[in-house]
């Protein structure tokens, strides 16, 4: 039997409300969640804040809300653009912080030990940093027990993070401290928002190394695109930035690898997922130049250009070698293993249903293939 | 007509569409012929509440036949109750929770629904404390976890 807690601890007396299960209690969240305000620019917004005081009632509330915390401010921070707020990040359905609250929850939640010379005056203004930032003491779901190191190549931030040739320290000197990193810079938090959202990204999927190749972003990041086709499955395809011309070429890109992998009736074995993009591109590429333009199927059903394609399949690990087309090195094995993993779940998901997309992509029906 | 028995040995005789607003006991009758003819035992059920639960499958006897999926859009997560449901849902505390237990035993999704929408309506405004009271659950963090969780949510507190 059950009891309630009064100021001494637990009575005594019985109740008679019995217990919910967890997986019920999830429904009443879900339903709870639905109802929160979203996406309100104001100081904080109403839904976060609901998220934080849910997350103190017990260990299964927590369970619940605090990775949906982690989602709205981590994974999907924003920056302001004046008096409005603009997502930064490729997330832009989701919730949106300020920088200026993003700022103090690390400095709250986090283990920013501020220095001298210290001021904030909003995003892009103010006085340089000179903060130790450590990412292993923010309790950030997954990376704790996933993600056992994190590099940058030539140590160098991508430009989209910050501008100029910024340089970030690691703090390696320190063995507790494997994610702790110094920083000068006056966008230090866009920076530690990025390192966390590019962390969640790849301890999702299982990688214990996060190499950081700021060459790219992260919608180029070959290892993450079963994060991306997931999002499209998922109804979150909005989270790509589909206003830039390269991120439509992903997005494109996406949704005819979907469609491929999904229609594959062969086996499964093996390289298969690499035979048969080959394949399907090669059949492209041979047509004869008096054919009209190849072409594949984009998201929203328009025919999109050979050259898109191309270039998805090169964020993928394809290059177009001399003497053809074909994978340079190695298509990464995680690549290949998520894949699989991916069209597996996708399947199991699709089974017996027929579902419609009602966002972008009208056109296009999930079958059970 | 069907007949079914409660955890507390009563026996409810009740129109087979009736009962059919239940999954599991439509499926248990398609399955069973010799379901009809003998009582089906419902040992999670107790009889108050199987009154209850009968008496919105009876009011809710010619609705469509809920989706078997679980797409969301066929449970779209909202809290609005419809007037009828409102009214029927209205019990104590430990009703609902035992209404929301069977509608889920007996597999009846818009009683689960409406019984869900209800205790979230219910979260609203309410502190951690009173959470775990109307849920009657234990705070099972300890005192440290505490001091720390309190400290990650203070950046969120009203100020």
């Amino acid at each position: 039997m059950l009891h309630y807690l009064n100021k001494y601890g637990f009575d005594d007396r019985k109740t008679g409300v019995p217990q919910l299960p967890v997986e019920l209690l999830h429904i009443i969240f879900e339903h709870y969640m639905s109802t929160v305000p979203e996406r309100r620019e104001q100081e904080l917004c109403t839904e976060t804040r609901e998220i934080c005081k849910l997350a103190r009632v017990n260990r299964t509330f927590q369970a619940f809300f605090k990775p949906l915390l982690w989602k709205r401010v981590c994974i999907f921070g924003a920056k302001v653009h004046g008096e409005k707020i603009t997502s930064r990040s490729c997330f832009g359905s989701f919730q949106a912080l300020p920088m200026p609250q993003l700022w103090n929850f690390f400095s709250t939640f986090g283990s920013a030990e501020h220095k001298e010379g210290f001021s904030w005056l909003g995003p892009g203004c103010g006085a340089f940093y000179e903060s130790d930032m450590n990412l292993s003491k923010f309790s950030i779901p997954l990376i704790d027990s996933t993600v056992e190191s994190i590099s940058l190549q030539n140590s160098k931030l991508p430009r989209d993070v910050c501008d100029g040739d910024t340089l970030i320290d690691w703090l390696e000197d320190d063995p507790q401290s494997q994610f702790g990193f110094r920083l000068k810079h006056k966008e230090q938090p866009t920076v530690c928002h990025w390192f966390v959202q590019q962390c969640m990204i790849g301890a999702e999927h299982s990688l214990k190394e996060v190499n950081f190749d700021c060459g790219l972003s992260p919608l180029d990041i070959p290892a993450l695109y079963p994060l991306w086709i997931y999002f499209e499955r998922v109804r979150v395809l909005s989270c790509l930035d589909a206003g830039k011309n390269r991120a439509n070429n992903v997005v494109d890109g996406i949704a005819w690898l979907r469609r491929l992998l999904l229609q594959y009736e062969g086996q499964r074995d093996g390289n298969w997922i690499q035979e048969l993009i080959t394949k399907e591109y090669e059949a492209f590429d041979g047509r004869e130049p008096s054919e009209p333009v190849p072409s594949f199927t984009g998201l929203d059903g328009r025919r999109s250009s050979l050259w898109r394609l191309k270039y998805f399949l090169r964020t993928l690990g394809f290059r177009f070698l001399e003497d053809g087309f074909g994978l340079v090195g190695d298509m990464d094995s995680n690549l290949q293993a998520n894949l699989a993993k991916v069209v597996e779940r996708l399947k199991k998901q699709t089974r017996g249903k027929r579902l419609k997309k009602q966002t972008m992509e009208k056109k296009i029906e999930f079958l059970d293939f | 007509m069907v007949q079914l028995s409660t955890s507390d040995n009563e026996i409810f005789n009740v129109d087979r569409d009736v009962a059919e607003r239940s999954v599991l006991l439509k499926t248990m009758l398609d399955d069973l012929p010799e379901a009809e003819e003998n009582p089906i035992p419902l040992s999670n059920v107790s009889s108050n509440v199987l009154k209850k639960v009968l008496e919105y499958c009876a009011h809710h006897r010619g609705d469509p036949a809920p989706p078997t999926d679980e797409s969301e859009e066929s449970r779209k997560r909202t809290t609005d109750i419809g007037d009828w449901d409102s009214k029927f849902i209205n019990v104590d505390q430990e009703m609902l929770f035992e209404i929301i237990l069977a509608a889920n035993y007996l597999d009846i999704k818009p009683l689960l629904d409406v019984g869900c929408k209800t205790v979230a309506n219910m979260i609203k405004g309410k502190t951690p404390e009173e959470i775990r009271k109307l849920f009657n659950i234990q705070n099972d963090f300890t005192q440290e976890e505490e001091e720390q969780i309190k400290k990650e949510n203070e950046w969120a507190e009203d100020r």
